[in-house]
């Protein structure tokens, strides 16, 4: 390592570079995936870090965060931590071959080290210019370009020097079988399968003697599956042969050997008699609880045919069984269904089946076919999540909006419902009524996902009221089949001035008609647009709407990476839940000395009980009483749903040590409160702060019997006892109509 | 309980057919716009408004808001988080605790709280140190003059001391 004093490079230096590479025309996509290196260079501090009566030398090091075009964000492992310099001048690796989806940008950040308790935060250096300190390349790389760039930070009073090393991700690609066969002229197709380390563009072709025909060709993210005729250029089935089919990826990088599989098909006539098993639909592992197995199956002449369904595997079937026929179809294709009850009327249990199918006609019986399922454990729970999409159709003006719905289970993991229906109808303005007529719109079956356009006639209405119920599939045996709906909701399809647009409120029908529920009934949160998303702004209006859909989902526990999926008390309660959304932009910056973001003048919602200022402004979020702001690119947490259990469920924070505590909700002033109130008396423990060896460093006395982490109270995450009983305390009294 | 009087007063404002409530911008309240240090809590101001109050208020909150009648009869009583505690977030990782608080000087908030029959004034404070009390009758007088909404109705006919209802009801 080098510790030097260095020279900056001058600003001229830095805005060549910068012309430089804005002048480099990026070249065609390579690849869907980069393989990240960050590496630390040089960083130089020019300003005070650790100021005690006078100022220390600051204890630097280097952090980076890979910044998705979504704003997601992967943090770099930090860089080794110096001892009193000012310059450090080492190559320091912070990512290494990080796989990075898309576009993204890298932020460089120093910060230094300060390990004086209890006020023990970093502080971060400032390399750039305006309230964020961490320096943000000015251009997007691209996916799996291969490249090499230094970058110089500027517009701080500190600088650092690092490089970003891009390398395409080549997918490798592992095929479900090389081996396939179907016989095209009794109808059937075949499927060619796979999966993919790295999404990436496939072409999948055929060789016939005609020339290559083109299966597909299009982007896949993990697993492909395709059907194919059998049909050659000509559109006529091809004579039976072998045919070799190729699986290319077509996004790797120009001028190397793109990855590829290939395989062959054989296309049968059959000359002897035959029943075979294609397809078995939707997918396996199955729950039955969401409907029959559809199981496709395939003869070469007309007979009866019988599916039976064996408990076990197919070479040593054994315990339940299940006759389904004989049924009798033509040649070709044809489906039965089994509903998952074996002879007895029992519900399949979870595990190994066997399928086989049979059949006999007029010339005797037909060699039988058979194939492997599992069988899933009943899923846990059935809830439904659904929205308009946009999930503001007022905010989005142009955009023709649909209704859509997914199903998850008690974790807000998807799961498939047996049917998902939608009703819909005009609604009343706020503060009004109007008789009910609901139009039913169709249902999906089968299904973990449900998409319905709205009927153009409601469409030039000015609000909606609508309902999606889920339900598991009849006619099962006990325990009782589980269904979910959303209640009745109202969403606004044009903005009232001066009103706050009702974005997704219940409603309530009394003799046939329908209003929208008391407030005094509902949580209510309301979402303005911040500076970056007003909605007269062309150049991010747009994306109001987007936000709060993301704030919404955030809340809802139904966030779009696994983490942020988890049971909610709000989708429990949706009845007494309202969202709305008010037109009038709010301004937000970011405070000059402590880049926290500052707005004022939330007036328009009297009655919401937390209020949320959506914006896309770097700064950080902060919320003072029942109000926040929320940065539309942050990636990880969700200030939304920590506030709510601040503003709402008057709930305090259960770490240590920056105040803010209160008594009685979630957590206790004495050991005895907590075990007088807490929801479990046996794991009341003292809240307190650790060090990196587990050494206790502060407590203050309040206590919490919280217990499962991450808690939403400490990590912003899973409600756990306490923060499930403010909930439904809460929500009890806004049934009694005390919200 | 403040917010069972508060329920009483929107049934009551609820017209024929409509949910009680339903129309969150036809009700009265009483707008305070509080500035606020660790020393002193000083009521700069009232305002009659049109809407409805969130229940809001919490039971735990540091500030105190206490609804009074005119022989200072305790009316109703909740919390107000504290103006002077922002919580500021800061952590961009899933493994530290999402903010910090960071403590203001000072903060002017507004407070809202419900029209109820035989408010006169409104305290507020710190839970154990200082504050102040305001005497909203005049704003409401002044706002609720010739409003025939319910909430002013009642307020005019239990409300402000003396006070009664010019138009006869």
């Amino acid at each position: 390592m080098r510790r030097s004093h260095a020279c900056r490079p001058t600003a001229t230096a830095v805005l060549a570079l910068v012309l430089a590479l804005a002048a480099v025309a990026p070249p065609a996509q390579a690849s869907f995936v980069s393989k990240v290196t960050v590496t630390s260079r040089e960083l130089h501090n020019g300003e005070c870090l650790d100021q005690v009566l006078f100022c220390l030398k600051p204890d630097l090091f280097a952090r980076a965060w890979l910044v998705n075009a979504d704003g997601t964000q992967v943090r770099c492992p930090d860089g080794p931590v110096s001892h009193g310099f000012d310059n450090i001048i080492e190559d320091q690796v912070l990512c290494s071959g990080v796989a990075v989806e898309g576009n993204f940008k890298v932020r460089f950040e120093m910060w230094d080290k300060d390990g004086t308790p209890p006020n023990e935060a970093d502080q971060q250096g400032d390399l750039a210019a305006g309230a964020e300190k961490g320096w943000t390349t000015p251009f997007f790389f691209w996916p799996g370009l291969r490249t090499s760039q230094t970058y110089t930070t500027s517009g701080g009073p500190s600088w650092a020097v690092f490089t970003v090393d891009v390398e395409p991700a080549p997918t490798t690609i592992t095929l479900a079988s090389s081996g396939l066969s179907f016989a095209p002229s009794l109808g059937e197709r075949v499927f060619i399968a796979g999966s993919l380390t790295f999404p990436s563009r496939l072409r999948i072709t055929v060789d016939t003697p005609g020339g290559a025909v083109l299966v597909v060709e299009g982007p896949f993210r993990k697993i492909f599956n395709v059907d194919w005729d059998g049909r050659g250029p000509d559109g006529k089935v091809l004579p039976e042969g072998n045919y070799d089919f190729h699986v290319v990826d077509v996004s790797a990088e120009p001028g190397t050997t793109p990855p590829s599989a290939s395989g062959f098909i054989h296309i049968e006539v059959p000359t002897t008699r035959r029943v075979s098993l294609k397809q078995v639909l939707p997918v396996t592992p199955w729950d039955f609880w969401a409907g029959p197995l559809t199981v496709i199956g395939s003869a070469s002449e007309a007979g009866s045919f019988t599916l039976t369904a064996s408990s076990g595997t197919c070479s040593s079937p054994s315990g339940p069984r299940r006759t389904i026929g004989p049924v009798t179809r033509a040649a070709g294709l044809f489906e039965i269904d089994w509903d998952g009850l074996d002879d007895t009327g029992a519900i399949a249990a979870a595990g190994s089946w066997c399928l086989s199918l049979t059949g006999e006609n007029a010339q005797g019986s037909f060699p039988p076919a058979s194939t492997p399922i599992l069988v899933k454990p009943r899923s846990a729970g059935l809830e439904v999540i659904a929205s308009l999409a946009p999930i503001a159709p007022a905010f989005a003006p142009g955009v023709t909006p649909i209704i859509r719905a997914s199903v998850v289970d008690t974790a807000h993991q998807d799961r498939f419902a047996y049917s998902l229906s939608l009703i819909v109808a005009p609604a009343p303005v706020t503060g009004s009524s109007m008789p009910f007529a609901p139009i039913t719109v169709g249902s999906c079956t089968r299904a973990s996902t449900c998409s319905w356009p709205i009927p153009p006639a409601l469409l030039t209405g000015t609000a909606l009221v609508w309902s999606v119920t889920a339900a598991e599939a009849p006619g099962l045996p006990d325990p009782a089949l589980l269904t979910a709906t959303t209640g009745l909701r109202i969403t606004d399809l044009v903005v009232r001035p001066s009103i706050a647009t009702r974005v997704d409120v219940p409603a309530v029908v009394t003799d046939s008609s329908v209003s929208q529920a008391p407030v005094t009934t509902t949580i209510d949160v309301a979402y303005y647009p911040g500076t970056g998303l007003d909605p007269d702004d062309p150049a991010g209006g747009s994306r109001f709407s987007y936000a709060i859909e993301k704030n919404v989902n955030e809340i809802r526990g139904f966030g779009g990476r696994d983490v942020l999926r988890f049971p909610s008390s709000l989708v429990s309660n949706w009845a007494n839940v309202a969202i709305w959304a008010v037109r009038e932009p709010v301004t937000v910056s970011a405070n000059s000395s402590s880049d926290t973001c500052t707005w004022s003048g939330l007036d328009a919602v009297s009655f919401a009980g937390g209020g949320g200022v959506l914006h896309d402004v770097d700064c950080r979020d902060n919320a003072p009483g029942r109000a926040f702001s929320a940065w539309v690119q942050a990636g990880t947490g969700s200030v939304g749903w920590h506030e709510l259990h601040h503003a709402v469920y008057d709930e305090s924070d259960e770490y240590c040590c920056d105040g803010g505590y209160a008594d009685g909700v979630n957590l206790y002033n004495s050991e005895a409160s907590c075990m007088d109130k807490g929801s479990d008396p046996t794991t009341c423990a003292m809240i307190t702060k650790l060090d990196a060896m587990g050494n206790q460093i502060d407590s203050r006395p309040w206590w919490r019997s919280d217990v499962g982490n991450p808690d939403v109270m400490v990590f912003n995450r899973i409600e756990n006892a306490d923060d499930r009983r403010a909930a439904e305390n809460t929500f009890a009294r806004c049934r009694r109509g005390g919200c | 309980m403040l917010t069972g009087v508060f329920l009483t007063m929107v049934l009551a404002a609820s017209g024929p057919g409509l949910a009680a409530g339903s129309d969150p911008y036809d009700s009265r309240h009483v707008e305070l716009t509080v500035a606020v240090t660790r020393g002193d809590v000083r009521v700069e101001s009232a305002a009659l408004r049109r809407g409805t109050p969130h229940a809001q208020l919490n039971d735990t909150g540091a500030l105190r808001i206490r609804l009074l009648d005119h022989e200072g009869t305790l009316l109703g009583e909740s919390g107000f988080a504290d103006p002077l505690a922002v919580r500021v977030y800061g952590a961009r990782s899933d493994e530290e605790p999402p903010h910090t608080i960071v403590e203001r000087e000072s903060a002017t908030v507004s407070v809202v709280v419900p029209l109820v029959p035989r408010l006169d004034a409104v305290e507020v404070s710190w839970a154990d140190g200082p504050g102040d009390r305001f005497d909203v009758r005049d704003t409401i007088k002044r706002g609720c003059h010739k409003d025939k909404h319910p909430l002013c109705r009642q307020w005019r006919r239990g409300g402000g001391r003396e006070e009664t209802d010019r138009d006869g009801r």
